[in-house]
């Protein structure tokens, strides 16, 4: 009787050795496949969902002075702009210009966040709250 | 059951820890690594062409699995993504006339960083760097004289090159040449006509492999190596001292630059063989020096024959853009021949032969045949009872 178990505990061990060996393999190869659900670059269509802001462009903040415009075109109140693609996936820095006005005309003013990017598809919407801006993501 | 979950706890922890804790890459560190592996291969051949002749073969890749391991740092933030090196070497010799090798050396060396993870096709964003290294060479041996001489060209291809990096071309004119007498090896690497770097080396440690002795006090004379490095303006100096402190199984090894005579970093290497197939080191290095923040980072690596884990390591730290604060594996395998022994890089004896661990395994039984019990095998006995199901278990 113990020996019946023994070997059939040893069968079972075999196997899964087998198992662990198979999983090994896409384990391995995970690093070269993590692309196929991690995307790497994102996708960004803004809503400008004030009632009297003009959203004039979305620029990328560098430390260094330097800006990388992302979204260039206006988006006027009620509209949404075009989905734009960049190689952006990380912390950074995004600028928001924007005017106090319905047409885009006026003085630019500038608001400066941090997002942390995780790549694909980001539908930001912007909302107006006593005067400053509130960005949701979608 | 509670002993797994406070392991698994600790797994956890110790993955986020690796995280948390990794730095990033810099644009800089991509930028001037086309110069240092240039550096690293030579140096890894004049290591091989210390005996001149045989055989060695050499391949891996860096393993990091998550986009948070090696972030880039650049001006607009931290981009996640991959920091990757690939690399490949062989030499082979033949013998032409008795005591004349002629032989043939290619390494390649892929590395940089990319948004995605992969083996053969990257994505090519606007922040990727992707370079490849070739070097090749001829040597010839001459075993009564014991010298070699080599020469060939190193290749640069700037693969990719993203928009926020100094601008890099592909490049044929590179070229090397070795000489070794002995103990004593130069060696020069120039673009064009203009020099970039030489070294000087004394390999005055005596190794069996090589015809020198096994142990005594010739084994332990030092290894020194001076490289000069052309900086246009600046030339700087680095000297590495490698010193065999027990039995050519323990070496220390310290690296100094001048002309301020800056300690750059030491490492305490265990190699449980002196074959150096499996090695275990412990590492320190002076960094930020020339931004005036400096300080030692401690770290080490066990090295594994196919795989070579690492934490903070000098090497790496030197070799892999900076990489920092994050477990580093890289699969791999090497392994130099020389007369049908086998030994790793830089080691000073061979690896026992099969052979004569197959022949002390024969003359054992003989030996103890007297005491040994008349039938060894336990199992087949009680198969021979007759329980059929034991014949299923293997």
């Amino acid at each position: 009787m113990l020996l019946q178990i023994n070997s059939r505990f040893r069968r079972l061990s075999v196997k899964t050795a087998k198992i662990m060996a198979f999983l090994i393999l896409p384990l391995m190869l995970s690093g070269c496949l993590s692309h196929w659900f991690l995307e790497s670059s994102s996708r960004l269509q803004v809503e400008n969902a004030t009632e009297e802001f003009s959203i004039v462009g979305i620029d990328v903040l560098g430390n260094d002075g330097s800006v990388r415009h992302w979204i260039k075109e206006t988006v006027l109140p009620g509209e949404r702009s075009r989905v734009e693609e960049q190689d952006l996936v990380g912390d950074f820095t995004l600028r928001v210009k924007y005017t106090r006005s319905k047409d885009g005309s006026g003085k630019i003013l500038k608001d400066d966040q941090p997002f942390e990017l995780e790549g694909g598809s980001l539908y930001m919407t912007v909302t107006s709250e006593d005067d400053s801006l509130v960005y949701k993501f979608k | 059951m509670r002993i797994g979950n406070f392991f698994k706890g600790f797994v956890t922890l110790l993955a986020m820890c690796s995280l948390a804790f990794a730095d990033g890459v810099t644009p800089a560190a991509l930028s001037a690594n086309g110069a240092l592996v240039r550096d690293r291969q030579l140096t890894e051949i004049s290591q091989i062409l210390r005996g001149g002749r045989g055989g060695y073969i050499d391949f891996g890749f860096y393993y990091l699995p998550s986009p948070e391991q090696t972030p880039l740092l650049s001006e607009y933030g931290e981009h996640e993504g991959f920091a990757f090196r690939h690399h490949l070497a062989g030499f082979g010799t033949g013998e032409m006339a008795p005591g004349k090798h002629l032989g043939f050396l290619l390494w390649f060396d892929r590395s940089g960083w990319d948004g995605e993870d992969f083996f053969f096709f990257p994505q090519y964003n606007d922040f990727s760097l992707l370079r490849s290294t070739t070097t090749w060479g001829l040597n010839y041996t001459d075993v009564r004289k014991n010298m070699t001489i080599a020469a060939g060209m190193q290749h640069t291809n700037a693969e990719h090159v993203g928009n926020i990096y100094v601008d890099e071309n592909d490049s044929l004119a590179y070229s090397w040449a070795y000489l070794r007498w002995g103990h004593i090896s130069a060696r020069g690497s120039f673009y064009r006509t203009e020099w970039r770097n030489a070294h000087v080396s004394l390999d005055l440690e005596s190794r069996s492999i090589y015809g020198g002795k096994s142990s005594g006090p010739l084994t332990y004379l030092p290894n020194i190596d001076v490289g000069f490095y052309n900086g246009h303006k600046s030339d700087s100096i680095r000297v590495t001292w490698e010193q065999n402190l027990y039995e050519q199984r323990l070496y220390g090894k310290v690296a100094f630059d001048f002309p301020d005579g800056e300690f750059h970093s030491a490492s305490l290497a265990y190699y449980p063989d002196a074959s150096r197939m499996i090695g275990f080191e412990a590492s320190c290095l002076r960094r930020r020096v020339r931004g005036g923040s400096e300080d030692l980072l401690w770290g080490g690596a066990i090295d594994l024959l196919f795989v070579r884990l690492a934490y903070n390591s000098a090497y790496d730290y030197d070799n892999f853009f900076g990489a920092k604060g994050t477990f580093i594996a890289e699969l791999k395998f090497s392994l130099a021949a020389l007369d049908g022994f086998l030994f790793g890089r830089g080691a000073a004896k061979t690896a026992p032969l099969e052979t004569e661990i197959l022949k002390e395994k024969n003359k054992q039984p003989s030996s103890l045949d007297g005491t040994m019990s008349p039938n060894p095998n336990g199992a087949k006995s009680i198969e021979a009872t007759g329980i059929r199901f034991e014949k299923g278990g293997k």
